[in-house]
């Protein structure tokens, strides 16, 4: 009895109370820090190497942008860029979207290899942006093909409604219309610049791409720097420190398999991706062109693996012109501006 | 009790506290993003100029002539490209040919034959158009195209830095180079920095009219001859860099010669652009009005094709009847048309058949040529050649007609004269460009 009455005391004595509680009030404060609000700042990481932007990779890089603006314990967003640009309204979809993501939180990009055209379009809807002196930066300006000189003699088979029914331009609206782009191209540099840009209209679509070093003295980019740089800069923004990275592709991925073991449940992984193959084998099957599917070599595994994300992901059905116009006569022609870089293939 | 619920009260002062702690461990501050500038664009508009129909009076009204157009070189163009072009020339009265079909020499035993072709069909010419060759001119065929010119022919050279072409070693033979570079201008263009915009010109028949052209991917060239065309000053070369005054037009070594470095402006719809079917339109009255001299060697090509009875056929004595209507026919069957006549009309082109002893009826003839015709037969370059199984012929250009006279020294000669004409053989016996002599050693050399 001396003993319990001895720990009662000792439990209702203030002392030890003060002191329990204490301990209590701090957990609290940290768990309500850490689990609740606001937790561990992070910086999300989204890493972009080298790619033409075309409509599938402006979807991915869509993705990791909208996922970096959902996770609200993204305090700050740093992308590394490697693009020669592409297709010209993906490209454009990407500086939006980088753009709206500033809106909210600071990004940060750093230009490695090569950001031009589209890329640096991209490139203009961050807040701040590095590059290294041997990057290489800018070609503001679009390319684009026509058709001959003389159109083609028109197929007595086929009937249109209007002369520009089929083509939708003249040649030489075309080719104004290439003008019309490369001005807005123009002009978005020239607002998000601002008065940081010592080059002249002129100069500048007259699209010639420029070295990292120069780049920065010109002003199409902040300064130069590498990660670390950004990082800082991206954390200094923010208003951050001691900050956790995200990565954000590893992320966007997870997110992906999670979604794609809900279209495909099963207890076993290994029978998920079966199963989920035997949908891929039937459909290609019915279309008579496909690949064998049970292969193990790296390749075709990689080509299954692409198949899916297609088929999963982008609900990529019928990309074929035969799928949806089956017997149509004409073939149809793709968006033809880009915003890309070619280069001088030496 | 006051302590203990003063302990208490411990905890959420002390979770305040290790949050307020924990906050300004991580957080510094807080992310104030600038308004991002606006982005507008509607101050950008379209620059393209709506197609423009000009009028097309031929500025000399209708003349006769032969307007070639070279295709034996694989050409870099096409023939639907040059309909506007062709319609323009051929409604100021001249016939329109293409030599050749574009296809390259697949085989060296194709090489002769092309070159007699064009060695044929330059005879008959008046203007000559190269446009992109891309099989380089070979030196005996650019030995042919600067003889066409010697004799007046007009030549016009047509280059385009956007299409593959081998054009320098035939231009270059008359004062041309094409450089290897495109013009562009990013100030002032026609909706692209490649289409340049021209608005100065040399004062010129070929000029007259033109306020501004654009090519849509025009070189530079230069030239022994004057500029015709010129660009701003603020133009640059894709070689050069630097900004000055190009010239994409401009004469070769004579006024026979007409070089351009763009093919895009005579190409439907855009020979619509601006003053470019008012050039077309020059282009085709200078290829039109050619005033090329046509020489013995040019038989039968002096003789205008295509027109009712355009020749006279006479004959020195009743028995050279069959020799005048072998000729007749042979001329018909390269579209001259003839007939016998009976007495000679000094306002017709003529062909004249006789023996040696019908020499006086055409000895105004023989004389301006300083053709003698006596116990020997003589010119001033062959002073002796023997009667016996000898031809003569002479072309006469006098009073804006043209006499061929043809005499041997006995039927046979004159019927082995007849089938070396015919066959083009007699341009072996040229002594100038309007005498011709033959010798034959033997009966057998006579022909049938």
């Amino acid at each position: 009895m001396g003993i319990l009455s001895d720990l009662a005391s000792f439990i209702t004595n203030w002392v030890t109370i003060a002191v329990v509680m204490a301990a209590l009030g701090i957990a609290a404060g940290l768990l309500v820090f850490v689990f609740l609000f606001p937790g561990k700042p992070k910086i999300g990481v989204i890493d972009i190497p080298f790619t033409v932007i075309t409509e599938d990779s402006a979807f991915v890089i869509t993705e990791y942008l909208n996922y970096a603006r959902r996770d609200d314990s993204i305090k700050a967003v740093v992308i590394k860029l490697t693009s020669p640009g592409g297709w010209a309204a993906a490209s454009e979809r990407l500086y939006v979207e980088t753009r709206k993501l500033r809106e909210e939180k600071p990004v940060v990009l750093v230009m490695n290899d090569l950001v031009a055209s589209g890329g640096y379009m991209m490139s203009m809807g961050a807040s701040h942006t590095y590059a290294q002196t041997t990057s290489l930066v800018g070609n503001v300006g679009l390319v684009s093909f026509n058709g001959p000189l003389v159109p083609p003699i028109p197929d007595e088979s086929v009937l249109s409604s209007g002369p520009y029914k089929i083509s939708g331009f003249t040649r030489d609206e075309w080719i104004s219309t290439l003008d019309e782009l490369k001005d807005s191209f123009a002009h978005i540099v020239l607002s998000e610049r601002g008065s940081e840009l010592r080059i002249t209209e002129e100069e500048l679509v007259e699209a010639k791409v420029y070295t990292g070093l120069r780049a920065v003295r010109l002003g199409l980019v902040d300064e130069l720097g590498g990660d670390s740089d950004a990082f800082r800069k991206a954390a200094e923004m923010a208003g951050i420190s001691n900050y956790g990275l995200v990565d954000v592709n590893l992320e966007v991925l997870k997110e992906f398999v999670k979604d794609f073991e809900d279209i495909f449940p099963s207890a076993d992984k290994g029978s998920t991706s079966d199963a989920a193959l035997s949908v891929l084998d039937r459909r290609y099957a019915e279309d008579g062109a496909a690949p064998t599917l049970g292969g193990g070599e790296t390749g075709a595994a990689q080509e299954r693996l692409d198949a899916l994300l297609g088929l999963v992901r982008y609900g990529r059905l019928g990309v074929e012109q035969d799928d949806p116009l089956p017997g149509f006569p004409m073939e149809l022609s793709h968006p033809n501006f880009y915003y890309l870089y070619v280069g001088d293939a030496r | 009790m006051p302590g203990k619920l003063a302990a208490i009260a411990l905890l959420p002062l002390l979770a305040a506290a290790a949050f307020a702690v924990a906050y300004f461990v991580f957080y510094r501050g807080g992310y104030d993003p600038q308004p991002s500038p606006a982005v507008t664009f509607d101050h950008i508009e379209t620059s393209a100029v709506p197609p423009r129909v000009s009028s097309d009076p031929p500025a000399g009204g209708l003349r006769q002539g032969l307007l070639l157009i070279d295709a034996q070189h694989a050409n870099s163009f096409s023939e639907r490209e040059l309909v506007n072009f062709v319609s323009r020339v051929a409604d100021r009265g001249y016939d329109v040919e293409m030599l050749g079909d574009f296809t390259p020499i697949q085989h060296p035993s194709q090489v002769q034959p092309r070159l007699s072709q064009m060695a044929a069909k330059l005879r008959q010419a008046d203007s000559f158009v190269v446009i992109l060759p891309q099989v380089p001119y070979s030196g005996t065929e650019a030995a042919l195209v600067e003889g066409f010119v010697r004799k007046g022919g007009r030549l016009l050279l047509v280059s385009d830095p956007g299409r593959p072409q081998s054009i320098n070693e035939l231009a270059q033979r008359f004062g041309v180079d094409f450089q290897s570079d495109y013009l562009y201008n990013t100030r002032e263009n026609d909706a692209n920095f490649k289409r340049i915009l021209v608005r100065e010109f040399q004062p010129d028949q070929l000029t007259s009219g033109l306020e501004t052209i654009t090519f849509e991917y025009a070189g530079s060239l230069q030239s022994s001859g004057e500029g015709l065309a010129f660009t701003s000053a603020n133009t640059r070369s894709s070689v050069l860099e630097s900004t000055e005054t190009y010239t994409p037009m401009a004469w070769g070594s004579s006024r026979n010669v007409l070089a351009i470095s763009d093919f895009t402006f005579m190409v439907p719809i855009n020979d619509s652009l601006m003053d470019n079917g008012k050039l077309v339109s020059n282009i085709a009255d200078y290829l039109t009005s050619s005033e090329r001299e046509f020489h013995l060697s040019d038989f039968p090509y002096f003789y205008r094709t295509g027109q009712a009875d355009s020749v006279d056929i006479l004959i020195g004595r009743p028995d050279l009847l069959s020799t005048g209507q072998q000729i007749k026919t042979a001329l018909a069957n390269r579209r001259i048309n003839a007939r016998v006549a009976a007495s000679e009309d000094f306002s017709r082109d003529s062909l004249f058949l006789g023996l040696y002893d019908d020499a006086p009826q055409v000895a105004q003839y023989l004389a301006v040529a300083g053709v003698r015709i006596d116990d020997t037969l003589g010119t001033a370059s062959v002073p002796e050649l023997p009667l016996e199984n000898s031809t003569v012929m002479v072309l006469d250009q006098g009073q804006d007609r043209n006499m061929l006279v043809l005499l041997a020294d006995s039927p046979a000669s004159l019927n082995g004269a007849v089938s070396r004409l015919l066959s083009g053989e007699f341009r072996g016996d040229l002594v100038d460009d309007f005498v011709a002599l033959r010798r034959f050693e033997e009966v057998g050399q006579m022909g049938p």
